[in-house]
């Protein structure tokens, strides 16, 4: 039986075993209802949630309705105007929820009326709606032509250049990419150490010691964990992959933040997994194994928060460098254009260096310490030879 | 006969710990071999050695008169002391993949895995996780996964712990059954009066050395606490020069200390031919007895504190 035919077998376990399980099923249908949730939900209500309905009392003319829907046009919003017999039903009908809003017009001073404050965008357009018609009014009041009023409007105008239109759209991706990286990593980390600590525990890795090498059944575990974790993954990731093959509204720039994601997840599942399997090994009981990965955790946990909040920071780019950092650090930098091509291909580099390292002196410490039952290992004393 | 598997000079240490210490085993074909001793004796660590999941510090293990290979070792069967498979894992499924392991193609795996669980009486379990079994039938499973791929030499490690009576049965017609086709079985006791009828050879271990071993037969002629007991009084003058001495004489008869290999059918027809003898019988040491005689500072159970290596 050769190493590569051992791992294989191994491999197809671990699959076979959970794909026979209920509970992967139901999850893999979760993520792919709930991704497809969020996917078709905003196109059904698209049409509704860039429209407003404003009530509006003892508006004198058109002007303010025009001014009101030019200034919405620029934020992509379209008014809908309803007129209110006074004040008194304009209220009622926000209260009730018949419109979004409405503008009081005939009192002096004018009046807005507001469901909650948490619509700010909207409150603003009509301050500003309301500020210009009164500015205007002004103008006119004052013997400017309505030609007049309009060129004063338009020499105000600023001209808005925005140089990357993708930023926040990327932004936002790498924000979803490695949320969902490190949830993964966290998840299939301690997956691995407790199965390995079930199979010394159980006695299993004795048996199967006998008959296949250390390396086959480490590796064959962090491959098959690794794998149905990305199985997982894709149920989740698969709406998302419809859409943007449809051609549909994705937040541009994600092709290039998920291509790096990727790579580097490939990289964090290799480095993360082979390590908290490693450290399963150490325990002696099976209850042990949330423990022995703490430090792993710990670890993932703080360069997670890193890779949220400043990833194209100076430490982000020091971190980049570091091996079991860049997989939380180097989405957050693709994304957000911190990382030079360079940086990108060194990052990578090292951490595939790294998995190699890692895999080597993991399967040593899995080897040396799945054998030794009985209380728990400290990590040094797996590294080092057995004393002679 | 040849062996088949010599294990020579074998010592472990673990840190200031020393496990086992020069110890050497025979294991012969067509005969039951007993490793025993007590809890924390080194049994396990040794079986893990023989298996190659250890390397030892020092000693050779070898098979059919070379050093044992990787792929010697894939060919023998291997049954740790309790549990040892996947317990969420269903019956057959596990066989299969265990004689797959052991690289048997697919469908072979499948006939093989069957026909045991039909010989084991497990068939109408296949289906069933091994989580739902009894600890006889998982027990029986363990062994099935031992031997599933038609292996020469089987080792289990305390194969009768917490089994009952008919398990024990059960299991030491399994042994004697493979025994029989002259092939090859280790296996390790701390029961000492358990195993004592189904032990051929033994090999005693005690804080990693060998305190004892050889023929069962033998080890009892040649032990020094045998004694003859008849139903009649006997009278010293009858013995004469006779390898025997009168040790007790009461209501019950007589108890005759045996001399170091003292023929007891000869003593017998002494006695004979004074009076007529109507019940007797030799009485050897028990397993117990012919080890704690050789290591008389230990009682049999007093290292379960030490069962670190050997659970």
């Amino acid at each position: 039986m050769s190493w590569a035919e051992a791992t294989r077998l191994v491999i197809a376990r671990e699959l076979y075993e959970s794909l026979r399980r209920k509970a992967i099923w139901i999850v893999a249908a979760i993520l792919v209802l709930g991704s497809t949730a969020a996917v078709v939900l905003p196109e059904i209500l698209g049409g509704d949630s860039d429209s407003r309905e404003i009530g509006l009392v003892g508006a004198p003319s058109d002007e303010f309705g025009n001014t009101l829907a030019q200034i919405a046009a620029g934020v992509d919003i379209e008014i809908e105007l309803v007129d209110f017999d006074g004040r008194d039903a304009a209220t009622t009908a926000v209260r009730d929820g018949d419109v979004d809003a409405a503008a009081v017009l005939d009192t002096d001073p004018l009046g807005i009326v507001m469901p909650t404050d948490d619509d700010a965008q909207l409150e603003a357009l009509l301050r500003q709606a309301i500020g210009t018609t009164s500015v205007v009014d002004s103008l006119a009041d004052a013997g400017l032509t309505p030609e007049e009023v309009e060129a004063a409007f338009d020499t105000a105008e600023p001209t808005v250049v925005v140089l990357d239109t993708e930023r926040g759209g990327r932004r936002a991706a790498a924000f979803a990419i490695s949320i969902v990286l490190y949830i993964m990593l966290l998840l299939l980390t301690s997956q691995v150490a407790s199965g390995v600590a079930i199979e010394k525990t159980n006695s299993v890795s004795e048996v199967l010691l006998a008959i296949v090498r250390p390396h086959a059944l480490l590796f064959g575990k962090v491959i098959g964990v690794g794998s149905i974790g990305i199985f997982t993954l894709a149920c989740g990731a698969l709406p998302v992959l419809v859409k943007l093959a449809a051609g549909g509204s994705l937040p541009p720039g994600i092709g290039g933040t998920l291509a790096g994601g990727a790579a580097f997840f490939a990289i964090g599942v290799a480095l993360y997994l082979t390590t908290g399997g490693a450290l399963g090994a150490l325990v002696g009981r099976q209850e042990e194994a949330a423990a022995a990965v703490a430090p792993l955790s710990v670890m993932l946990i703080a360069f997670y928060i890193v890779g949220q909040g400043g990833a194209d920071t100076t430490l982000g780019g020091i971190l980049a460098y570091v091996p079991f950092a860049a997989p939380m650090v180097m989405p957050g930098r693709i994304a957000l254009g911190a990382s030079s091509p360079f940086e990108i291909a060194a990052s990578l580099t090292i951490g595939v260096v790294t998995v190699l390292v890692v895999g080597r002196v993991s399967a040593a410490v899995y080897r040396r310490a799945i054998v030794r039952t009985g209380r728990r290992l400290k990590l040094r004393d797996a590294l080092r030879p057995l004393p002679r | 006969m040849t062996d088949a598997l010599v294990v020579r000079g074998v010592s472990q240490r673990f840190g200031d710990r020393v496990v086992l210490d020069d110890v050497d085993l025979d294991v012969p074909p067509g005969r039951v071999i007993g490793l025993l001793g007590p809890n924390g004796a080194g049994k396990t660590t040794l079986m893990r050695i023989i298996f190659g999941v250890l390397d030892p510090d020092a000693g050779t293990i070898e098979w059919k008169g070379r050093q044992a290979t990787a792929d010697d070792r894939r060919s023998w069967g291997y049954m740790p002391q309790e549990r040892g498979l996947y317990r969420d894992m269903r019956v057959a499924d596990h066989l299969v993949w265990i004689a797959r392991l052991h690289g048997l193609d697919k469908r072979v795996s499948q006939e093989r895995a069957l026909d045991l669980l039909a010989r084991l009486g497990l068939e109408d379990r296949a289906r069933d996780t091994i989580r739902d079994l009894s600890g006889g039938m998982a027990q029986r499973v363990q062994l099935a996964a031992a031997m599933v791929h038609g292996p020469d030499l089987i080792v289990l490690d305390e194969p009768f712990a917490g089994l009952d009576p008919g398990a024990v049965e059960f299991l030491s017609q399994v042994v004697l059954d493979h025994v029989a086709d002259g092939r090859n079985v280790l296996f390790s006791s701390h029961q000492l009066d358990l195993v004592e009828d189904l032990c051929e050879t033994i090999t005693l271990i005690d804080r990693g050395k060998v305190v004892l071993h050889g023929d069962v037969r033998t080890l009892k002629r040649e032990s020094p606490d045998r004694y003859l007991r008849v139903d009649v009084e006997v009278e010293p003058a009858w013995l004469g020069e006779a390898p025997a001495t009168i040790e007790r004489v009461d209501t019950h008869g007589t108890r005759i200390k045996l001399g170091h290999l003292a023929d007891a059918g000869a003593i017998l027809d002494l006695i004979r031919v004074r009076t007529p003898v109507n019940d007797f019988g030799v009485d050897a040491p028990s397993l117990s007895e012919l080890f704690l005689a050789a290591a008389p500072t230990r009682r049999p159970n007093d290292a379960a504190d030490e069962s670190e290596v050997d659970r």
